[in-house]
């Protein structure tokens, strides 16, 4: 059973030592089934958009950061949201390196092979980035 | 009319017809060339051509990546899965079908629009970790999302007008936003 949080109200949240109301299981698979509906709903957002260029804010879209945040603020309280905002600096500013890193790839690489050098790089960087300014 | 008849020409009688080599699927051609038009639009009727396969692939694509932030989380703490929030879960399903769908050109130019979303993604996380400190958590969700619509949008908008305004300048084939 999940604890009874009010997301409107200030002060609410699961504050201090984290007792697992809800299983992990259960909550990685909310987690899961929400951040797909997210994505798509960002995705046809982007779908319609035009011109690319602007379409393409979409591509980097906090779908799985709005999805997870509000699941983990329900579950474990602000204290997991906030230090997940500070991943987040980290996870950020590598999609940002990693895009353009993407933007020489991709008319050199073509899509598919470039997507997977940009997620390479992602990960490098974040990687990079939590050791050293996080951990 | 016989359909095979209105597109094939003609052959005498006892030709063979030429075997046409496999043609790869042709891009479609863009309906608004960038660089063109207003610098914000939208076609809501292109939500009709989305197949339920594309869709199924991005939410696949979601769930993954929900699921292994989820688990660095309970293996290396929440600062750790913090980062694969923002890890580019759409970006490559996206590239991938735009560059089918409309070529490589287009595909780099949802790449460049990119790289300012993410910026906005980094604004997103800094009002997240400030918000959680000062308000309920829903309207510190809702912060970081319009955080995110401000400033990436904001982004677009500078450095699209600038880059329309020196392509003008260059002589470039880009026309001013406006009526026609």
């Amino acid at each position: 059973m999940a604890p009874q949080v009010n997301l409107w109200a200030h002060g609410a949240g699961v504050d201090g030592e984290y007792e697992p109301a809800v299983s992990d299981l259960v909550t990685l698979a909310v987690k899961a089934v929400n951040g797909g509906l997210f994505v798509v709903a960002f995705a046809v957002m982007a779908e319609v958009l035009i011109p690319k260029r602007f379409a393409g804010l979409f591509s980097a879209a906090p779908s799985v950061a709005l999805a997870n945040l509000l699941v983990v603020l329900i579950v474990k309280g602000r204290h997991h949201g906030v230090e997940n905002g500070l991943g987040m600096l980290v996870g950020g500013a590598a999609m940002a390196g990693a895009c353009v890193a993407g933007m020489y790839l991709v008319p050199r690489l073509r899509a598919r092979r470039a997507s997977a050098a940009i997620c390479v790089i992602w990960l490098a960087v974040a990687e990079a980035g939590y050791l050293v300014a996080l951990r | 009319m016989n359909r095979a008849h209105a597109r094939a020409p003609a052959l005498p009688h006892g030709t063979l017809q030429p075997e046409q080599p496999e043609q790869p699927e042709q891009p479609e051609q863009p309906e608004q060339p960038e660089g063109s038009g207003a610098l914000v639009g939208a076609q809501p009727g292109k939500v009709r051509k989305m197949r339920l396969q594309e869709l199924a692939v991005r939410f696949a694509f979601g769930a993954a990546v929900s699921v292994l932030a989820g688990l660095v989380s309970l293996g290396w703490g929440p600062r750790a899965g913090g980062t694969f929030l923002a890890f580019p879960a759409i970006l490559p399903a996206t590239l991938t079908l735009i560059e089918k769908k409309e070529g490589t050109s287009e595909a780099r130019h949802d790449v460049a629009g990119a790289v300012l979303g993410a910026v906005g993604l980094t604004a997103f996380g800094a009002t997240t970790v400030w918000a959680l400190h000062r308000m309920a958590v829903g309207l510190a969700l809702v912060a970081a999302a319009a955080s995110w619509v401000v400033v990436s949008v904001a982004l677009y908008l500078m450095t699209e007008s600038a880059r329309r305004l020196l392509t003008d300048g260059n002589g470039g084939g880009a026309r001013r936003p406006g009526p026609e």
